[in-house]
């Protein structure tokens, strides 16, 4: 055994047509990225610049994903609650009742354009479902040298109290 | 029974000020036996002819429309809806139709449930409307001097009659909850004409979208997008770039966006 841990992300490779998929944390740094050598400046930098703005369009996205001529980005907001003290789950429990805030992190993935969206959103679904089911700070853990995004994803976030 | 109703003047701009006979307008001829016609006298300052067509199609209207225009004088019959015969200045058919589009001001005279012996037009409403505005657009750019094109193009009415039957279209599409229609270029929403501010800054935040998409798009991309999905709040979008315009569906759950798109494309190729 290598002792290497899996990236989470690597299940969704196994999807015809995906390339590869990045998860931000809300102050844009990279925590996550599959394969490592990807490479997605391309693909995030225009985003990036986009989400400089403030606007209720980006404050309510969810998710959105781009068909080009040959190649298809998908973008989702992926959200969740968690107790900061401990970081427990919210199985069972209301958000309210145990004091949690919401934060949120942003996976982007990259297909070519044989890729299904549906197919893809499907897959996601159930692996967001495990992943918060779980933790997601557990899940996609911080790799901390990853790459600065400039916090251009914390506007579109609501952000936490101090 | 027929029903008649005076509607004058035919004009542009102001608000529907409706009249009755009382009030000091004209009131609708009375039939031939001397027996008061029922109907209404109204006063549509805001109404113009195309506008008015699209109003009787939309309705299913049965009928015949009086136009008149300074001296001149013309006649639509409609049956459910569509414009079946048409006539003025000794022209019949479309040419007749084009001639009445030209009139920018008149009075219009309704008479329901009549029809028309004659049968000069046969294809669908906004087809007729399209084609009849369109040729109405080329004579007048024809008159129109060439310094102009300096100028930012503003939408004909051919243009924004294409992008309102097309709206009314993919509202009619299943699955489609509402559609928008505008320009991407300046994010301007062209269908529906009138509605919340919020409608209209919604679409420039999706035109501005799509023009990020297009601009920056990667060299791998092979292009500029041709659709995109979103999910805003609980509802799902559809964004559709079709030549100059953006159409903005919302989706039902489960509605194909690829689908949806494919017969976008088919309707506008068709005029529909």
């Amino acid at each position: 055994m290598s002792g290497t841990k899996a990236s989470p992300l690597e299940p969704l490779l196994s999807i015809h047509g995906i390339r590869g998929a990045v998860v931000f944390d809300e102050d844009g740094r990279i925590i996550s990225l599959y394969p490592e050598t990807a490479t997605i400046s391309p693909w995030v930098d225009s985003l990036r610049r986009w989400f400089q703005r403030d606007s209720s369009l980006l404050r309510q996205l969810r998710e959105l994903v781009v068909f080009y001529p040959r190649a298809m980005i998908f973008w989702r907001k992926l959200e969740k609650l968690e107790k900061p003290a401990h970081g427990l789950g919210t199985e069972g429990r209301g958000a309210a009742e145990l004091g949690e805030e919401r934060s949120s992190k942003v996976l982007v993935v990259i297909g070519d354009a044989t890729s299904s969206a549906s197919l893809l959103r499907l897959n996601l679904d159930v692996m967001e479902h495990s992943w918060k089911s779980q933790g997601i700070d557990r899940v996609l853990s911080q790799l901390g040298s990853g790459v600065s995004g400039g916090g251009f994803l914390g506007k579109i976030f609501r952000r936490r109290k101090p | 029974m027929s029903q008649k109703g005076a509607l004058g003047p035919l004009g542009r701009g102001g608000t529907q000020v409706p009249t009755t006979p009382e009030e000091g307008k004209s009131p609708p001829e009375a039939s031939s036996q001397g027996v008061p016609t029922r109907g209404f006298v109204g006063l549509f300052s805001g109404l113009d002819l195309p506008n008015l067509i699209q109003m009787l199609a939309i309705n299913n209207f049965t009928g015949r429309v009086e136009v008149r225009h300074k001296e001149k004088s013309g006649e639509l019959f409609f049956n459910n809806g569509n414009v079946v015969h048409a006539s003025a200045e000794r022209e019949e058919g479309v040419g007749a139709l084009e001639r009445m589009l030209a009139w920018t001001e008149g009075e219009l005279l309704l008479d329901a449930g009549s029809s028309s012996s004659k049968t000069t037009i046969e294809i669908p409403w906004h087809a007729l409307l399209i084609q009849a505005m369109a040729r109405l657009e080329d004579k007048k750019a024809a008159l129109e001097p060439r310094e102009q094109e300096t100028f930012p193009r503003s939408r004909s009415s051919a243009e924004i009659l294409r992008a309102r039957a097309l709206h009314s279209s993919v509202l009619k599409l299943q699955g489609v909850k509402s559609c928008l229609i505008g320009e991407e270029a300046t994010g301007d929403l062209v269908c529906p004409a009138s509605g919340p501010a919020t409608i209209r800054e919604l679409f420039s935040e999706l035109a501005g979208l799509c023009r990020m998409f297009e601009e920056t798009r990667p060299e791998a991309s092979g292009g500029p997008p041709g659709r995109i999905s979103l999910i805003l709040g609980a509802r799902g979008w559809g964004l559709v770039r079709l030549e100059q315009y953006l159409i903005a569906v919302e989706l039902e759950k489960g509605t194909s966006l690829e689908e949806v798109e494919k017969k976008i494309r088919g309707m506008w190729e068709k005029g529909e």
